[in-house]
């Protein structure tokens, strides 16, 4: 597939130092790539360093086979949906859609007809006669939107869009924005810094922090395979327990893992809640049960173990063998281990021989 | 009685101090149309004796009162365009960019409406000698500008500041030059602020006396000058019909802007939360 968005080397520091340093990535045409990261990690920056907002970085900018990186916002191939005020207050939804077309001087009919598909497509039929200030803030970042699809840009650049909307509109919406990338095939550079959100919509995911690039992956291995500690912290739930190491071996209950080179005496291991299974009779390490919280169909335990402690998810069904202060074993499917910020690879893992039983 | 039964304590007091307000505000107002319509009024009477149009016809038909008139729409109209294109600019600039001694510009209009007007006149007076302004028609303009910068800058300043930055970058995006962007979205959003502020320039230039007299003397009898004349030679009707015909254009223009002031309101409304 082809590559519709090249960026590279992209840099721009504000006066304060705060920025982004050396960004590098590309999306293929059709594909969905999100910024996600906590807030003031440089994901605007570098939206609008795409748009043209923000001018004067180092580094190039191209979409398609097009150096883009010196032209005016207006010039670009780009379209930008804001997170709020996108739509202008003094004229009627059809010509804040109609708006880049009448610079155009397109024929009238022309206009009509495709105003009319894109307020089809975000199904918003008849409010083309409504100024902004009658439609809800949903529909008027779907407007927005549409707005922004007239322009038939080459990359579609959201900033945040529906993070002003309560979270039912925002699930629904973000639904809706799906449907409408698969079905226009378009190439979009989402920002966000809501985890779910991100996981939920997005072909790729790059974790940004502090203006740079902590790691860019499927939804699926950032979830499962975090390459730093920053992203395992910043993504979903995890356990983390410090562990000592000696030797190039560190060990977790009855699991000895062993590491082909280490520098530091300590490693953080980091455990998901749903890798850990509380069960009878043998298991990896030894535990006792400290809170179990009810959260609807499945229960939040905590887990008390000489090491630390631990969160796992039980299912309803399987809670009424389970008693606060009970002592458990628990098996663990999945750790992950890092050196200071970075994953580390354990290159064996060897199970001793005093076993842990119940 | 329902009407009194329908007001409560607190409606009570609003109803008696709006009523407080009209009367303090209206009956001046309207003891000067009976005034200006009045033949023969004395003193015991609480209403003219006598009614007339005489001094209708020897103002209307004065020469120079027609002729105060027109020089004094002129140099309002003046006045308001010279002041629109100076400052409109300025207060963009005000609004969006940040440049050192911001502050200090904006704090310099306000200056000039705070002193002793008359003091500043005299100053400016002077200047006006060296440079050969006085008695003059551009010396008058520029006199009364002194007082309508302020609003044509602060009041086109905030309405700027109330387009918000993503609206006109969402314009360029759209493929809308810089100056396209201004004259599309920029310019009407804030038309209502600029409008206003047009019309308080317009009749503070109309009512502007001080340095008028200062400046203008004796070629140049704005209608309020003249009225100053003609309320210490004639009869106090005469007067009356004068203010009258001096208030007329500031309540016309008033009702417009009111027109424009519940469009502010408008804008402001539109704008997402
Ligand atoms: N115009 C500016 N001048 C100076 N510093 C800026 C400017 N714009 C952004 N910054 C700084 O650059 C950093 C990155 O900002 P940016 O807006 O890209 O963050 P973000 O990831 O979009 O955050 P958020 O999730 O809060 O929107 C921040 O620390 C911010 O303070
Ligand atoms: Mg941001």
């Amino acid at each position: 597939m082809d590559i519709q968005l090249d960026v590279k080397n992209l840099t721009h520091v504000f006066k304060t130092g705060e920025g982004i340093r050396d960004i590098n990535f590309q999306i293929k045409q059709g594909e969905l790539l999100t910024l996600l990261g906590p807030s003031g990690c440089g994901k605007t920056t570098i939206l609008r360093s795409v748009g043209g907002f923000i001018q004067n970085q180092q580094g190039k900018i191209i979409v398609g086979q097009e150096d883009i990186t010196s032209l005016s916002p207006e010039k670009r191939p780009t379209a930008m949906v804001f997170q709020s005020y996108n739509l202008w207050p003094h004229m009627t939804v059809f010509d804040n859609l109609a708006f880049s077309m009448k610079l155009k001087k397109m024929s009238k009919d022309h206009i009509n007809e495709r105003v009319q598909w894109a307020l089809r497509l975000i199904r918003l039929e008849n409010t083309a006669k409504k100024y902004p200030s009658e439609l809800s803030g949903g529909q008027q970042q779907r407007i927005a939107l549409a707005r922004a699809l007239l322009l038939n840009p080459k990359v579609l650049l959201l900033d945040e869009p529906f993070s002003a909307l309560d979270a039912k509109l925002r699930y629904e919406l973000r639904e809706e924005l799906r449907e409408i990338q698969s079905k226009e095939n378009l190439t979009m550079l989402f920002v966000t810094h809501d985890q779910e959100e991100a996981l939920s919509i997005s072909d790729r995911i790059i974790v940004m922090n502090k203006g740079d690039i902590e790691q860019m992956d499927s939804p699926r291995s950032i979830y499962n395979e975090p390459n730093t500690l920053f992203v395992a912290k910043f993504i979903g739930k995890m356990n983390f327990i410090e562990i000592p190491i000696a030797d190039h071996k560190a060990s977790i209950g009855n699991n000895m893992y062993h590491f082909s080179h280490t520098n530091s005496s300590k490693l953080t291991a980091a455990i998901r809640p749903e890798d850990i299974t509380i069960q009878e009779g043998k298991g990896d390490w030894l535990a006792s049960i400290k809170k179990i919280m009810i959260l609807g169909h499945y229960a939040e335990v905590t887990l008390e173990t000489e090491d630390g402690i631990l969160k796992t998810f039980v299912e309803k069904r399987k809670l009424e063998s389970l008693h606060v202060h009970d002592q458990v074993s628990i098996l663990l499917q999945d750790v992950r281990f890092f050196e200071g910020n970075d994953w580390i690879k354990y290159i064996k893992k060897e199970e001793l021989p005093t076993c842990i039983t119940v | 009685m329902w009407f009194f039964k329908s007001v409560s304590k607190r409606n009570l007091m609003e109803f008696l101090l709006v009523t407080l307000f009209c009367l303090f505000f209206f009956m001046p107002l309207v003891n000067l149309v009976i005034l200006a319509f009045s033949g023969e009024w004395q003193y015991p009477n609480k209403f003219p004796t006598s009614w007339s149009l005489e001094w209708w016809k020897f103002v209307l038909e004065n020469d120079e009162v027609s002729r105060s008139i027109m020089l004094s729409f002129s140099i309002a109209i003046i006045v308001t365009i010279l002041s629109i294109i100076i400052c409109i600019p300025a207060a963009y600039a005000f609004a969006r960019l940040q440049f050192p001694l911001r502050r200090t510009f904006l704090f310099s209009f306000l200056l000039t409406n705070a002193f002793p007007k008359m003091g500043l006149y005299v100053a400016i007076g002077v200047l006006f000698y060296q440079f050969g302004l006085m008695n003059t028609f551009t010396g008058i303009v520029l006199i009364h500008m002194v007082n309508t910068l302020m609003y044509m800058t602060w009041i086109p300043s905030a309405a700027f500041k109330n387009v918000h930055a993503s609206q006109e970058e969402a314009a360029r995006d759209a493929g809308a030059s810089p100056f396209k962007v201004f004259w599309h979205v920029t310019l009407p959003m804030a038309a209502p602020g600029i409008i206003v502020a047009s019309i308080f320039t317009f009749l503070s230039s109309l009512d502007e006396a001080q340095g008028t007299l200062l400046v203008g003397i004796p070629d140049y009898q704005t209608m309020p000058v003249v009225m100053y004349s003609i309320i210490a030679d004639y009869p106090s009707t005469a007067g009356s019909v004068f203010s009258i015909i001096l208030t007329l254009p500031t309540i016309i223009l008033l009702l417009a802007a009111r027109r424009f002031l519940g469009a502010d309101a408008m804008a402001n409304g539109f704008q997402m939360k």
